[in-house]
């Protein structure tokens, strides 16, 4: 029961984070209709620079300043660029996101090498604060869940209980009507785009300290990010939320209970031959699957309700 | 003159639908534009609003606003109530009216208040999302929401098609109410019945190019024009 607990707070924490990543996918698409590839070069942007500013300013101030600076870039990325290619159509924007998700990945390198760097969470933040069957649970894992929930929570009142909420509303649905009425529409796109980069870059403030900040890590996320997007359905801002949740959840879970297919098959009544052809599929553990777990619910989710969650269209 | 359009010329990709359409609207008129679909009326206003590929001069109240992007038009004070009834349809009917104000509105400027007073029907909606009302409710809701931006020169298009005639003589005493109030009004309109009775100057499109300019009783006496650009 205390492993149980563990498990769903570690899982928790991890989903929130994934959620601070999903949810700037989820908006930029609902608006501007383009999946961004290189939203995950912005938590990996978000790490690095965290990591950069830290060394001056200590871990504090780069977790103000480097969300700042990757919203930044990443509206400078829309203006001066995606808007430009908007005008020659989706297969354009995809093309130039993917192509900037590469170019992220050699600047990074080139600026800061191609091996993991030492950034790591305060002693303050490391500090056990409970601990549940005999492990450690660290500060920072609390610190990150509770920046993910107020995330959340802000951007949710912004959207619904602000006149620029409604404008954004307005926008992801009737771009030009919005604009008859006075809004400007590039202005609010550029915006979103660089919020969503910014909890990008939050992100990866966060999830660089806690697991590795290294130049792989924007291609080992992407993928996860896209998962959850369409499974909690693409534009919503609650599937999202459900759906980091989830998949946080079902990986943590998969890791931490190091049980065989074949145990797990005998738990539930079945008696699998430990000895015949399949003994080496029984053989595998479940920590083994959890990478494949987030894509193998993707895939039935696309099979069995497209829009996912709380989409309002299908894929 | 409020509007002066010289020699517009508009594009859809490669097909050019507007061909040196020049016209004037007056402070507090209402003008009709009449013709049948697909004459590039519709295609006027969205060139006005800054909407379409176009060429040709366009200026309002003395200040050219052909090179402004759309919303800039909007704030100098052109409404434009676009033909298929945008509402936004998962906010409410008291956010999409909301959604129309703007930081320099006037003193003596519609207000949501005037909007639920003249259509009762909306106030009593007020908190229930824009898409669920009827197609004339819409339409209602529609023109004031730009109405709350206080526009000088509205642009309204279409907006008794496939309305039941209860609605469509609401939707006609609206217009006049605008107009009364001192905003200009450019009617888009198919039913010849509604422009010609509430209309000061009508303008006929063919073609993607103005054929016919008068007062209402001007084109009651030209049959040809009727029979060649209006009826079906």
């Amino acid at each position: 029961m205390a492993l149980f607990l563990l498990f769903l707070a570690n899982g928790l924490a991890y989903g929130l984070t994934l959620f601070l990543l999903s949810s700037g996918v989820t908006l930029i698409f609902s608006m501007m209709g383009v999946l961004n590839f290189a939203h995950a070069s912005f938590y990996m942007l978000g790490a690095y620079l965290g990591f950069q500013i830290s060394q001056v300013t200590g871990f504090w101030g780069g977790l103000v300043l480097a969300p700042l600076m990757v919203g930044v870039i990443g509206g400078a990325v829309e203006r001066y660029g995606l808007r430009r290619v908007h005008a020659h159509g989706h297969v354009a924007e995809l093309l130039y996101t993917f192509g900037l998700a590469f170019l992220i990945e050699e600047i990074v390198q080139l600026i800061w090498g191609r091996s993991a760097v030492n950034y790591v969470f305060p002693d303050l933040l490391r500090t056990p604060i409970f601990a549940i069957a005999g492990l450690d649970y660290p500060a920072f894992r609390v610190v990150m869940a509770a920046i993910s929930v107020m995330a959340f929570l802000m951007l949710l009142l912004l959207l619904l209980r602000t006149r620029v909420g409604l404008v954004v509303q307005s926008a992801l649905t009737h771009a030009r009507m919005t604009a008859m009425l006075g809004h400007n529409v590039p202005m609010v796109f550029m915006s979103v785009f660089a919020v969503g980069s910014g909890l990008a870059g939050l992100a990866g403030v966060l999830g660089g300290a806690a697991l590795v900040t290294e130049p792989m890590m924007a291609q080992q996320l992407g993928p996860i990010v896209f998962v959850i997007v369409v499974i909690g359905g693409l534009g919503s801002l609650f599937g999202a939320f459900v759906a980091s949740l989830a998949v946080g959840l079902l990986q943590t879970f998969a890791v931490g209970f190091d049980r065989s297919l074949g145990q797990l098959a005998s738990s539930v009544g079945l008696a699998p031959d430990a000895s015949g052809n399949f003994a080496e599929l029984w053989s595998i553990s479940l920590s083994q699957i959890a990478p494949l777990l987030p894509y193998m619910l993707l895939i039935l989710m696309l099979v069995v309700r497209p829009r996912g969650i709380a989409g309002k269209r299908d894929l | 003159m409020i509007l002066e359009v010289k020699d517009l010329n508009a594009w859809y990709g490669k097909s050019h639908i507007l061909r040196g359409v020049s016209f004037n609207v007056k402070p507090g008129e209402i003008l009709a534009m009449l013709g049948r679909n697909g004459v590039g009326r519709s295609t006027t206003v969205k060139a006005l609003m800054g909407d379409v590929e176009k060429t040709g001069e366009i200026t309002f109240e003395g200040n050219r606003i052909d090179n402004l992007p759309t919303h800039e038009i909007a704030r100098l004070g052109i409404g434009c109530v676009p033909e298929d009834r945008q509402v936004f349809p998962t906010l409410t009917v008291h956010q999409n009216l909301i959604m129309g104000l703007q930081s320099q509105g006037r003193d003596d400027g519609w207000t949501p208040d005037d909007a639920f007073q003249l259509f009762p029907r909306l106030a009593e909606r007020a908190g229930t999302e824009a898409g669920s009302l009827s197609g004339g409710e819409q339409q209602l809701l529609t023109m004031m929401r730009t109405l709350m931006g206080n526009p000088k020169l509205i642009l309204i298009d279409e907006p008794t098609e496939g309305l039941a005639p209860r609605m469509v003589a609401q939707v006609k005493d609206l217009i006049l109410e605008i107009a009364r109030r001192g905003t200009s009004v450019v009617l888009v309109e198919q039913k010849l019945t509604v422009a010609l009775k509430i209309a000061n100057r009508v303008l006929v499109m063919g073609h993607g190019s103005i054929v016919f300019e008068g007062t209402p009783a001007d084109l009651a006496a030209r049959e040809d024009v009727r029979r060649d650009y209006i009826e079906v």
